[in-house]
């Protein structure tokens, strides 16, 4: 930052006064001067060769595409983006400041090799630059694999650095120029949009949504679960991360002041999660419409003050739901995690046998769900546990207090079908006639299609042989299906500014290509 | 707290702005166009460094109206713009500079009033009938002129076209830098150079 900075500053300086920095160019030309006084036959022919490798657009074409098809086999979306945003960003800003800087070549020594173009900054280093930085940042892991990833780039710049003031390519600050722009661009890109405390750069397998919760943030969580809640953690462990995208939800062993050992569940939320959140809502009003209450939450704090509420609401209908222990605040503003009851011996609902009562307990839950005015909104598997044939609801996060009838209608359908996956249609149906009506259901499958199921439901509906929802919908009266598709002011002024900025990127990609490639 | 959210969309705001400004306040200015009357002389030294045998150094004179700059670029061994017209359309006018051209199957033309020791050679209407194709050779290069349209279909842009080529003789830059900076220009007209 501070180097960009004082390139910026030297840039508008040199700029603005011109006539002041006719010495600096002189001594600029005096150094390259003398690297030429050097020139020998045995150095110029390596210095070339040097040159036409690194400089080539050839060799920065085939790094990017490497990078970016690794990136794109790894799933690594977020780092891919900042790639290539820095790589246009780099490119762009280099040719703009070099015409706008206006500076010739090294003058009054014979010029080596080809080149295009003004001085500085110098554009094939600009491009070299930000392409190795970017792919250390992209796809090294923090620690001492990238810390060699930046001393093999540093190396690297500083041979053709030397290779190109040797030739006369370039001048010396033209090659400082660019490496200040190269590098710094993509180190700022990288920290802020994929900081590693956040989307850390990993071989392991893991959801990009999932915080690392070793090293310091490990620590600030043993720290302020026992400043906050009183309890000393023993062991920090993530659990159900394949069923979780909007949080990392760990299982704390903890020790009460004078208690005994326990088991306590958590769910850690950062500034991303509030991001994600957005997103996701964003591209629902796209998709869909006001399908339901799309408002984001604007801060990691309501993320958990919401959870907690919605736990505490749970407890206080008789739902069997995990009694919560308290909010901890691990960086104000950015983490808070929530703390409450772990299941012990419960098991999800997927890997577990379920009887009549189980199918009853799921079905009345709904029930008393809907006599209360409260929708879950994200019944599944995966927000289902069993234990000693008990049903247990998780994960309250989505709730909702007086949400329309669709939302309420679309619980108790996604309630069935994950019973009937453990069970049959029939058995459930049978058993959902005790608390609610022919209609009540046949609205609820009316209502239930595609984007109604979670994800992860609809993942469990289509591995099975059979087809619950039309088994359902047999068994129902028949009902016209609800529309899912609705219109708004709001949807369609989304859509135009989707649509806008999507033009813009691939106008933007189109105009900068004969920079990049 | 809203008005931290607001705070930050009217932040983020600004700042596209302000790059969507950059972006096309930046590329409305064209200070890489090879203008004769430019008060800035960098793009000159750099066509004399991209081709150094070249004893002159093109460029457009003011434009008529209904002609705009083009593309440019200038490349070791080689200088290329072109000039944009409302009637002819984008790149009706091609200019390069490189150090030779082929001008066999061309035919010389007088130039009255062009600059000294500039030849003109002009290639047979019959080898592009929706072109024009002339050279203007000197001493150490050449400069191919391309006309993308036709004399008999165009004749008034044809005849502006025909005009807005100049010349500035190199030795004036080589001059110039020596005596303001005491740099050599390398190349033609110049003292050798180092290396």
């Amino acid at each position: 930052m501070g180097l960009a900075v004082v390139l910026v500053t030297i840039v508008a300086l040199a700029i603005l006064f011109p006539t002041h920095f006719r010495s600096f160019d002189q001594w600029n030309g005096a150094v390259v001067r003398r690297f030429a006084s050097l020139r020998v036959g045995w150095l110029t022919s390596p210095a070339r060769l040097v040159n036409a490798i690194l400089a080539s657009r050839w060799t920065i074409r085939l790094l990017r595409l490497g990078t970016i098809a690794a990136l794109v086999r790894l799933r690594r979306w977020r780092h891919l983006l900042t790639f290539v945003a820095s790589a246009i960003a780099v490119e762009w800003t280099a040719y703009k400041l070099s015409v706008l800087v206006g500076v010739t070549r090294p003058l009054g020594v014979r010029i080596i090799g080809n080149w295009q173009g003004y001085s500085s900054p110098s554009r094939p280093v600009a491009a070299l630059a930000v392409t190795l930085v970017g792919m250390t940042y992209a796809l090294l892991p923090q620690g001492r694999l990238r810390n060699r990833g930046k001393w093999v780039t540093w190396a690297i710049l500083g041979a053709l650095w030397l290779a190109r003031v040797y030739l006369a390519l370039d001048s010396l600050t033209d090659d400082l120029a660019a490496v200040v722009l190269g590098a710094g661009i993509p180190v700022m890109a990288f920290r802020y949009f994929t900081p590693n405390e956040v989307f850390p750069v990993t071989y392991r397998r893991g959801r990009a949504a999932h915080l690392d919760v070793g090293g310091r943030r490990g620590e600030a969580i043993r720290r302020a679960v026992s400043d906050q809640l009183g309890l000393s953690v023993l062991d920090v462990k993530p659990v159900g991360l394949e069923g979780s995208g909007g949080s990392t939800p760990l299982r704390l062993r903890v020790e009460p002041e004078g208690g005994p050992e326990r088991y306590v569940f958590a769910k850690l939320y950062a500034m991303n999660h509030v991001r994600a959140d957005r997103t996701y809502k964003l591209g629902r009003a796209i998709q869909y419409g006001a399908l339901e209450d799309e408002a984001p939450f604007q801060s990691v704090r309501r993320f958990v003050e919401y959870e907690d509420y919605a736990l505490l609401l749970f407890q206080h209908l008789g739902i069997p739901t995990p009694a919560p222990h308290g909010i901890v605040e691990i960086t104000p503003e950015r983490e808070y995690m929530i703390v409450m009851e772990f299941f012990e011996g419960a098991t999800e609902i997927g890997d577990a046998e379920i009887g009549d009562e189980a199918i009853d307990e799921g079905l009345l839950l709904i029930r008393k769900l809907w006599d209360a005015g409260v929708a879950h909104r994200d019944i599944k598997p995966a927000n289902l546990m069993v234990r000693d044939g008990h049903i247990l609801l998780i994960d309250v996060f989505f709730a909702q207090v007086r949400p329309t009838p669709w939302r309420q209608a679309v619980d108790l359908a996604n309630m069935m079908l994950v019973l009937a996956l453990r069970t049959d249609a029939q058995l459930v149906y049978r058993h959902a006639l005790r608390y609610f009506t022919e209609d009540e259901i046949a609205e609820a499958f009316a209502a239930t299609r595609g984007v109604a199921s979670p994800t992860q439901l609809r993942a469990s509906l289509k591995r099975d042989a059979r087809n619950l929802v039309a088994e359902f919908r047999a068994l129902a009266p028949v009902r016209r299906p609800v529309a899912i598709q609705h219109w708004s002011l709001r949807r369609a002024a989304l859509s135009l500014a989707a649509l806008a900025t999507v033009g813009l990127l691939v106008f933007g990609v189109v105009k900068t290509w004969p920079l990049l490639s | 707290m809203r008005w931290r959210v607001w705070f930050g969309v009217a932040l983020r705001g600004a700042l596209l702005a302000v790059l969507v400004a950059a972006m096309f306040g930046l590329s409305s200015q064209h200070p890489d166009r090879l203008a004769c009357r430019s008060g800035d002389a960098s793009i000159f030294l750099l066509e004399a460094q991209a081709v150094p045998s070249a004893t002159q150094i093109p460029c457009f004179l003011p434009l008529p109206v209904g002609w705009r700059f083009g593309a440019s670029d200038v490349r070791s061994s080689r200088v290329t713009a072109s000039l944009d017209s409302e009637r002819a359309g984008d790149k009706a006018v091609e200019l390069m500079l490189s150090a030779t051209c082929d001008v066999s199957r061309a035919r010389r033309v007088e130039l009255p009033n062009g600059p000294a020791g500039v030849e003109r050679f002009d290639e047979p209407t019959a080898l592009h009938p929706e072109a024009s194709v002339s050279y203007f050779r000197f001493r150490g290069g050449c400069v191919t002129y391309r006309f993308g349209f036709s004399r008999a279909r165009f004749p008034g842009v044809y005849r502006d076209a025909d005009r807005i080529l100049g010349f500035t003789p190199r030795s004036l830059y080589v001059d110039s830098l020596r005596r303001q900076e005491g740099l050599i220009l390398c190349g033609a007209e110049a003292p050798p150079c180092p290396g």
